[in-house]
């Protein structure tokens, strides 16, 4: 990698150059360089929550004798497995007795019990009836 | 020299870019420089920034990394980055 040379911060935000300071504090012409080491299957990040989150995460890491990171990592690895949704799907399981019982999940439809026949919960609904939409 | 072994990532790594107005470095991006080939440089004040690192994302993006010391010897803060400028590497 070439020599570094000097930068300017005239970009960064007021904040930043509290933190940062201004380019001649830098030892420009002491920079080293290395490679880095073999990427590990894992990367570090911390998220800002709120206490109200942290003590629920923390119930629930408690409950299930894990660690918080534990229930973090695990709820964010739903969110993705859901492509980005941020709850569990919502589920209605509702009866028709036209169509059998249905499970509905947010964005799809899983029709159970097509016909009378074979839908047991049919059985108990006389016909004409009112269908409760949702259990 | 102190030891580079792992990098952890400020909650507002994204955010301090991109309240700056820059185009963003992603997490990810900073993370593959990390494990690249990368460069220190020393702050020689006694600024929570201890050191800038240089590097560059599958992309070719050349960036800078700005690093803050923790109390844990080898493991850095990821604070905020920046494209660097043509010329600066």
């Amino acid at each position: 990698m070439p020599e570094a040379r000097e930068q300017t911060f005239d970009h960064l935000s007021p904040e930043e150059r509290a933190v940062v300071g201004a380019p001649s504090d830098y030892d420009w012409a002491g920079a080293t360089s290395a490679a880095g080491s073999a990427r590990p299957n894992v990367t570090q990040f911390s998220i800002r929550v709120d206490r109200a989150l942290l003590g629920q995460l923390q119930a629930i890491a408690r409950a299930r004798g894990v660690t918080v990171s534990d229930v973090a990592r695990e709820s964010l690895e739903r969110y993705v497995q859901a492509g980005g949704r941020p709850a569990v799907a919502h589920i209605l399981v509702s009866f028709k007795p036209d169509a059998g019982l249905l499970v509905q999940v947010e964005g799809g439809r899983a029709e159970l019990a097509a016909n009378r026949r074979t839908a047991s919960v049919d059985e108990r609904v006389p016909a004409g009836a009112p269908a409760p939409s949702t259990y | 020299m102190p030891s580079f072994d792992d990098l952890v990532f400020h909650p507002e790594f994204e955010a301090h870019q991109s309240t700056a107005g820059r185009r963003v470095v992603a997490v990810g991006e900073a993370d593959d420089a990390w494990h690249g080939q990368r460069t220190f440089v020393r702050n020689r004040r006694r600024r929570a920034a201890q050191y800038l690192m240089l590097g560059r994302t599958p992309g070719g993006r050349a960036i800078t990394v700005v690093l803050l010391g923790t109390s844990i010897p080898g493991t850095w803060v990821a604070y905020t980055a920046w494209e660097t400028k043509t010329g600066d590497l």
